[in-house]
C-alpha cells in the first residue's frame, strides 16, 4: 500500500493540486502525471542536464528532484517560457544561431541558460560555458549554442 | 517495491523526533543529489525519508560573535559557492564547493549533504579541513561539536550516529594574511569527479617565513587527509622552492590512492605532488592578501 | 564560395525543425502516448557466456498488472542480422555477453515490469569466455558461435605489388595502432512504441536511421511480410550511427504481436552502455614505404577488430577499415587483411564514420612517423601523394570533385602552419590529418539511391514526401531548401511529410553520409518533375511555349509579356478542376552512378561522390600532468557545395566535439567483460567547457554529380581528429601516441620512456 504525499505545486504559472508516491521524482510528475514532455530523459541520474527545469528560478536536474520536494514551489518547463505564441528571446537566438540539432538537450539547455541570463546578464563566454557545463549535448559542439547565448548580452573575451 | 514514507518536518525537534520514532528506517534528506541516485540503483532502500530542507533555521549563513562563518547544514552548494561574505572571509570553501558537479547539483545539493555523504573525493571537504571548521551535531540528547577533520572513519562513513542530525558547520575566522586555494584535477576540464584534489591555506609572515600551513589532500585516501609531516617541514621556515618540492614528495607519499574506473594509484600519487608544489608556488607568490 | 547565384541553396537558413524543438512540442518516441499503452522491460544476461538450461516466468507473470512474458520460443527463432545473420530476437540457448536480451515483460507500468523482470529465473551454466579478439582467434579459444577461430567476417585484398613496393622503399616502417569501443552517445536513450493492430499491421514508432532496412530486419525475425510492418520515424534525439541496428525495436515487437496493445520500452542510459552498441574496437599492424622524396610505395595492412557477440553492422565497418583511407592518396600498392573476431562482449556497430576514423588514425599517424623520418614536412608529405579529380584510385574509386589539396593548404594556412613550426614554443605542437569518405554506396542489394514524392497543393504549397528522416542533422531543412530553390518558392512553403515507410517511398535511410548526395539528388529530381508539370500546365493557361515561361515566387509569367502570369494556385486549380483533371503530383527517383564491388576483390567504384577534409589541431602539452590542452582546431572540409553554412558548420562543431572525446576522453572499459562506466559520470563526453575553439573552413568543389554539386559531411567531421591530435602531441613533446584514448598516463608514460631513451 503505498503511502502518497500531497503536492500543491505552481507549474508554468498554474497552481496544481496532487498526490504524489513519495518516490516520484520531478521529471516524472512533469511528464507522466502533467503531460509536460517537453523536459527530457537523458540519463535519470543527474549526469546529462537535459531534465533541468527551473525551481524558484534555479536549474535543476528534476531527475534528482523529489516531486514532493516541490511543495509550496514554482517550477517553469520549457513550455512555460513563450508568452502567447511568442518566443523567449533565447527561443529566438537558439533557433537563429543554428544551437538546434536533434533538440533532445535543447529544453535542459535553453533553461539553464535563461538562469544564466536572468542572473547575469552580461556573462563572459567563459561564464556561459561553466554555466552550461551540466547540460551535455553530442550534436552541436557547443559552439552556436555559446553564441546563441553571447547574443543577448554576453561579453566576448 | 517497498512503500516509501516521506516527512518535511518544519523543526529540528520534529525531525529528531521523526529519526527516533522510525529508527533504523530513516534517512535523512536534504537535496537528495546523492541519495536518489543510490535509490534508483539500487544502493539504498530507505523505508522513511526525513527532508529537512524544510527548516528554516538550517538555511543560513552568517557571521558568529567570534567572527567566523556559520553555515547551515541545508545551505544549498551554490549559495555559498556565490556568497559575497564566503568569498571574502573563507573563498577557498567557496572554491571547493564552486566545483562539485554542474550547477544543477550545486542549486540542489547541501553543504550537509556533501559532508555527510563522505565521498572521499568530495570537493567542499578539503577546504573545510585546511580551515580547521567545525561540525555542530544536534540530537535528542543535546548538541556536540566534531571537528571536520575526524568527521570522517571511511568512504561514505562519518561518526554520526543514526540519531543524530548534522545542523550546521563552524568555520573559524582566518587570520588575516592566510593565502588559500583548492584545486582539483579531474579527467577532463569541466563537470567531472576529483581525481585528485588538494587544499591549501598558508600564512608568512614579513620576511617569507611560513608562519601557519595547513595541507589537506583529497580522493587519494579512504578520507580526507591532512598531511602533518609535509606541514612540519614548512612551518616556521622560509618557504623555498627546495621546500615546497621536498613537501610535495611527502604528500605524495602520505596519500593512499586506489587504482578504480577514473584513474590508476600511480597517476594519483603524482599528481598529488604535482598539484601541492604547484598550489605552494602559487601561493608564496600571490600579489594581493586576503582578509 | 556561391553568392546570388541561388537564392536559398547557401542561405544560413535556420533549421525548419528549430521552433517545435525550442518549445518543447517536438515529441520524441519516449514522449507518445496511446491509450491503454504498456511498458516493457528486457531481462539481460548476467554472464558474459553461458548455455540456458532453464528459465522460469511462472513468477513474473502472476504479478498483478504484467500482461506477457516472452522468451525464445515465443518467437519465431529464426536467425538474422544485418550483413552476417547471427542473432536472434532472444538468446535460446547461449547467452554470449554481459547484458544479453534473454527474456522480455510487458506491463501496465514500468515499475510493475521491472518488478516482473526481476522474478523471471534463469539457469545458466557458465561457459569460459573470451574477451580479446586476437586471444579468441587462437586455437582453442571458446567459440561464441560456431565460426572457426571466432572469426565473424573476414576481408582480403590486394592490389599492385606490395611486396616490389616495400623492396623499392627508402624507409619502411612498421607500427600497431589501437583503439577502443566508444559509444555513439546520443542524448536520447533508444526506444519505441509498437502496436499490432486488428488490420494484422505491426506499426513501430522507432527513431532510427534507416527505416526500409530495419523494416526488412524484422521482417525475417519475426517471420512477417515487410509490407505488413510499418516503421514511423518520430523526432530523433541523435543516432550517429548508432541507431541502425539495435535489439530493442525486435523484443518490443514480440511484446506488441503477443500483447496487441500498444507497448513502449526505452532504453535506461545505463542499459546503453550495457547493450547498446558501440564503435568496433581496432588493432591494426600497419607497415608502409616511402621513398626518400616521400612517394609512398607500400602498405600492407592487417586488421583485428573486435565484433562483438553478434556481428550487427560490424561487417560494414571492416569493409569501411580495409578501403576506404587508402583512396585520398595515389596508392598502388596495397595488401590488406582484415578480420572481425567474435568476443563475449556486447555486439559492435557503426558510430560515426563506421570503420573509417579507426584506420584513419593509424594511416595518418604513419604518415607522420613516415615524413620524420625523410626529414619532410607532414604536410609535404601529403601533398605530395593526395589524390586528384580526375583519378581512379587502386580499389577503382572515381573521384569526380577531388579537394583534398585545397582543404590541406586553407587549413595550413589558417593555423599559420609554416609560421609556428618556425617559431617553436616548447611543449606546443601541431599535428594535420586528412581524410576521405563517401556519400553513400552501393552496399544494399544493387541500389544506391532515393526517391521522393511530391505534390502542389490548392494553396501554392508543396507537400514532400520522403523516407530518408532526420536525425537531428537537419536533413529535412536540406531538403526544403533543395526543393525551395527549384521551385523558387520558399522553405515555408514546403512541407515535408514524417519518414514513414507506409507513405514514403523506399530508400536506405541515414548513414555513410548520403543524405544530402542521394536523399537531395531524389528530392531535386521530384521538385523538378513537379516544376516541368506547372509548366506544361502553364504553357496550356498562358498559351505559351514552355521555352517561354519563366517561374518565380510562385508564379509562371511569360517573358516579355507583363500581364501573362499565372500563380501556382492557379496553376493547380487548372490542371485539377476539369474534364481529365489531376492533381500536379510527381515522383522522382534518384541512383548514384556508382557500382557494386567486385565481391572477392571489392574494387569498384564505391559511391557516388567523396568528399575529402584536412584538419590539423595544435595543442600545448602539460608535462607534468600529461594533460593535452588544444589552442586551436582548424577543419578544413571538401563537401562540394554548401546547402547550408549554419548547419554545415554545425557538423565540423559536432563531429570534432566527438572526434575530440574519441581522441583523448572517451573509452568503453570492461572487466570481464562486464562494462565498469556505464554512465555519464564515467564515460566522458566533451562539455561547454572542455571544447577548444574550432575554425571550420569549407572547400567546395562542386562535385558534377551532387544536388547543386554537394556531397556528404556528417560523419567526415570525425574522422581525422584523433590522428590530428596525435601528431600534434608528437610535435610537441616527442611522443608518439599509438594506442586511444590518449590519456594524461599515456602521455606520462610515454614521456618517461622518452627521458629514459636519452
Amino acid at each position: 500500500m503505498k503511502k502518497k504525499v500531497k503536492l500543491k505545486v505552481n507549474v508554468n504559472g498554474d497552481w496544481i493540486d496532487k498526490e504524489v508516491d513519495p518516490r516520484t521524482t520531478l521529471l516524472d510528475f512533469l511528464r507522466d502525471h502533467l503531460g509536460y514532455t517537453g523536459t527530457k530523459r537523458g540519463c535519470d541520474e543527474g549526469d546529462c542536464g537535459a531534465c533541468t527545469v527551473l525551481v524558484e528560478g534555479k536549474p535543476v536536474n528534476s531527475c534528482l528532484f523529489l516531486a514532493a520536494k516541490a511543495h509550496r514551489k514554482k517550477v517553469l518547463t520549457i513550455e512555460g517560457l513563450q508568452k502567447d505564441g511568442k518566443l523567449h528571446p533565447l527561443q529566438e537566438a537558439f533557433i537563429q544561431h543554428g544551437a538546434v540539432q536533434c533538440g533532445f538537450c535543447t529544453p535542459g539547455m535553453i533553461l539553464t541558460a535563461k538562469a544564466l541570463l536572468d542572473q547575469n546578464s552580461h556573462p563572459t563566454e567563459s561564464e556561459v560555458r561553466k554555466g552550461i557545463a551540466g547540460n551535455l549535448c553530442r550534436c552541436t559542439g557547443y559552439h552556436q549554442i555559446v553564441e546563441a547565448i553571447l547574443s543577448l548580452g554576453g561579453v566576448h573575451e | 517495491m517497498e512503500p516509501l514514507a516521506y516527512f518535511a518536518p518544519k523543526s529540528l525537534t520534529q525531525a529528531l523526533s521523526l529519526l527516533q520514532k522510525h529508527e533504523g528506517q530513516g534517512k535523512i534528506v536534504a537535496g537528495g543529489t546523492d541519495l536518489i541516485v543510490r535509490m534508483k540503483k539500487g544502493l539504498m532502500s530507505p523505508r522513511v525519508l526525513i527532508d529537512i530542507t524544510g527548516i528554516h533555521e538550517l538555511r543560513k549563513i552568517e557571521r558568529d560573535e567570534l567572527g567566523g562563518v556559520i553555515v547551515g547544514a541545508t545551505t544549498c552548494l551554490s549559495d555559498i559557492a556565490e556568497n559575497p561574505m564566503i568569498r571574502a572571509t573563507c573563498p577557498m570553501i567557496a572554491d571547493g564547493v564552486s566545483v562539485i558537479g554542474s550547477v544543477q547539483v550545486r542549486n540542489l545539493g547541501t553543504i550537509g549533504g556533501n559532508i555527510c555523504n563522505a565521498s572521499p573525493a568530495a570537493d567542499s571537504l578539503p577546504s573545510l579541513i585546511a580551515l580547521g571548521g567545525e561540525i555542530k551535531i544536534v540530537s535528542q540528547e543535546g548538541t556536540r561539536w566534531h571537528d571536520v577533520e575526524h568527521f570522517f572513519v571511511g568512504p561514505g562513513q562519518t561518526v554520526l550516529k543514526a540519531s543524530e542530525i548534522v545542523s550546521e558547520i563552524r568555520i573559524p575566522p582566518l587570520s588575516p594574511g592566510t593565502r588559500s586555494m583548492y584545486l582539483k584535477e579531474g579527467r577532463v576540464v569541466g563537470v567531472d569527479l576529483a581525481v585528485v584534489s588538494v587544499a591549501l591555506a598558508l600564512r608568512m609572515k614579513n620576511g617569507g617565513l611560513c608562519e601557519h600551513i595547513s595541507i589537506v589532500l583529497g580522493a587519494v585516501a579512504p578520507t580526507p587527509i591532512r598531511v602533518p609531516t609535509a606541514e612540519s617541514i614548512l612551518r616556521g621556515r622560509e618557504v623555498s622552492t627546495d621546500l615546497i618540492e621536498k613537501a610535495s614528495h611527502i604528500c605524495a607519499e602520505a596519500s593512499q590512492p586506489i587504482t578504480d574506473v577514473r584513474s590508476s594509484a600511480e597517476y594519483r600519487r603524482r599528481l598529488v605532488r604535482v598539484l601541492v608544489k604547484r598550489g605552494l608556488e602559487k601561493l608564496c607568490h600571490k600579489e594581493s592578501d586576503q582578509g | 564560395m556561391s553568392e546570388s547565384e541561388f537564392s536559398i541553396i547557401g542561405q544560413p537558413l535556420p533549421s525548419i525543425d528549430a521552433r517545435v524543438k525550442v518549445t518543447g512540442e517536438a515529441k520524441y518516441v519516449e514522449d507518445l502516448k496511446m491509450p491503454g499503452m504498456l511498458y516493457g522491460k528486457t531481462l539481460r544476461s548476467p554472464i558474459a557466456h553461458g548455455r540456458i538450461l532453464r528459465v522460469d516466468t511462472s513468477k513474473a507473470k502472476r504479478i498483478v498488472g504484467v500482461k506477457c512474458v516472452v522468451t525464445a520460443k515465443d518467437s519465431p527463432r529464426i536467425k538474422y542480422g544485418r550483413i552476417v545473420a547471427d542473432e536472434l530476437i532472444l538468446a535460446e540457448d547461449k547467452v554470449r555477453f554481459v547484458g544479453d536480451e534473454v527474456a522480455a515483460v510487458a506491463a501496465v507500468d514500468k515499475d510493475t515490469a521491472e518488478e516482473a523482470v526481476a522474478m523471471i529465473r534463469v539457469e545458466y551454466e557458465e561457459l569460459p569466455a573470451v574477451f580479446d579478439p586476437e586471444e579468441a582467434m587462437a586455437p582453442g579459444a571458446p567459440l561464441v558461435h560456431e565460426a572457426a577461430n571466432n572469426i565473424a567476417f573476414k576481408i582480403q585484398l590486394s592490389r599492385g605489388d606490395v611486396q616490389k613496393g616495400l623492396g623499392s622503399a627508402d624507409i619502411v616502417v612498421q607500427e600497431r595502432f589501437e583503439a577502443p569501443m566508444v559509444h555513439p552517445a546520443y542524448l536520447e536513450p533508444v526506444g519505441c512504441v509498437a502496436f499490432y493492430d486488428a488490420y494484422g499491421v505491426l506499426t513501430v514508432w522507432l527513431p532510427f536511421q534507416k527505416l526500409f532496412p530495419v523494416r526488412s530486419l524484422l521482417s525475417r525475425a519475426l517471420n512477417m511480410p515487410a509490407g505488413k510492418i510499418r516503421i514511423i520515424q518520430p523526432m530523433v534525439g541523435g543516432a550517429f550511427g548508432g541507431k541502425i541496428d539495435q535489439k530493442p525495436p525486435a523484443v518490443l515487437s514480440l511484446l506488441a504481436l503477443k500483447t496487441q496493445k500498444p507497448v513502449q520500452m526505452v532504453n535506461t542510459r545505463d542499459e546503453e552502455f550495457i547493450a547498446g552498441r558501440g564503435r568496433v574496437a581496432s588493432k591494426i599492424d600497419l607497415t608502409m614505404g616511402i621513398k626518400k622524396d616521400g612517394t609512398v610505395v607500400a602498405k600492407r595492412t592487417r586488421v583485428i577488430a573486435d565484433n562483438g557477440a553478434y556481428s550487427s553492422n560490424a561487417p560494414a565497418t571492416l569493409n569501411t577499415m580495409a578501403i576506404r583511407p587508402d583512396n585520398m592518396y595515389r596508392f598502388q600498392n596495397l595488401e590488406t587483411e582484415a578480420f572481425l573476431v567474435y568476443t563475449n562482449k556486447l555486439p559492435s556497430t557503426a558510430f560515426r564514420g563506421f570503420g573509417n576514423p579507426q584506420m584513419t588514425f593509424a594511416l595518418e599517424s604513419m604518415l607522420d612517423i613516415l615524413a620524420e623520418k625523410a626529414g619532410m614536412d607532414p604536410v609535404e608529405l601529403r601533398l605530395k601523394n593526395v589524390s586528384k579529380t580526375g583519378d581512379v584510385t587502386a580499389h577503382g574509386w572515381k573521384i569526380r570533385s577531388g579537394g583534398l589539396q585545397e582543404c590541406i593548404e586553407r587549413a595550413s594556412r589558417e593555423i599559420g602552419w609554416k609560421e609556428k613550426r618556425g617559431k617553436r614554443i616548447p611543449h606546443r605542437g601541431l599535428g594535420i590529418a586528412c581524410m576521405i569518405h563517401v556519400s553513400g554506396g552501393r552496399t544494399a542489394g544493387n541500389f544506391d539511391g532515393s526517391s521522393a514524392f511530391m505534390k502542389l497543393n490548392e494553396d501554392g504549397n508543396f507537400d514532400l514526401l520522403i523516407g530518408e528522416g532526420d536525425i537531428g542533422q537537419g536533413a529535412r531543412t536540406v531538403f526544403a531548401q533543395i526543393a525551395a530553390e527549384v521551385l523558387h518558392v520558399g522553405v515555408h512553403n514546403i512541407n515535408i511529410s514524417v519518414a514513414d515507410t507506409a507513405m514514403t517511398p523506399f530508400c536506405d535511410g541515414a548513414s555513410a553520409s548520403r543524405i544530402t548526395f542521394v536523399g537531395g539528388n531524389a528530392v531535386k529530381a521530384a521538385a523538378e518533375a513537379v516544376r516541368e508539370k506547372i509548366l506544361d500546365v502553364a504553357a496550356e493557361m498562358l498559351e505559351a511555349s514552355k521555352e517561354e515561361l519563366l517561374v518565380k515566387k510562385g508564379t509562371v509569367s511569360v517573358k516579355k509579356s507583363e500581364g501573362r502570369t499565372a500563380s501556382f494556385v492557379e496553376i493547380a486549380s487548372f490542371a485539377l478542376n476539369r474534364k481529365g483533371g489531376y492533381p500536379i503530383m510527381e515522383k522522382g527517383t534518384f541512383d548514384a552512378d556508382d557500382e557494386k564491388v567486385h565481391p572477392q576483390t571489392r574494387y569498384g567504384n564505391y559511391s557516388g561522390a567523396y568528399p575529402f577534409a584536412a584538419h590539423i589541431a595544435e595543442v600545448e602539452v602539460d608535462v607534468e600532468t600529461g594533460k593535452v590542452n588544444i589552442l586551436n582546431y582548424v577543419a578544413a572540409h571538401d563537401l562540394g557545395r554548401v546547402i547550408n553554412p549554419m548547419a554545415a558548420e554545425g557538423q565540423v562543431f559536432g563531429g570534432v566535439a566527438q572526434g575530440i572525446g574519441y581522441a583523448l576522453t572517451e573509452e568503453m572499459t570492461f572487466r570481464e567483460g562486464k562494462i565498469t562506466n556505464p554512465s555519464f559520470s564515467d564515460y566522458k563526453v566533451m562539455s561547454a567547457e572542455s571544447m577548444p575553439p574550432v575554425k571550420p573552413i569549407f572547400v567546395e568543389t562542386i562535385d558534377p554529380a551532387g544536388p547543386f554539386g554537394a556531397k556528404g559531411l556528417g560523419e567526415p567531421t570525425l574522422v581525422p581528429v584523433p590522428p590530428a591530435i596525435a601528431n600534434a602531441i608528437y610535435d610537441a613533446v616527442g611522443v608518439r601516441m599509438k594506442t586511444l584514448p590518449m590519456t594524461p598516463e599515456k602521455i606520462l608514460r610515454g614521456l618517461e620512456e622518452l627521458k629514459q631513451k636519452s
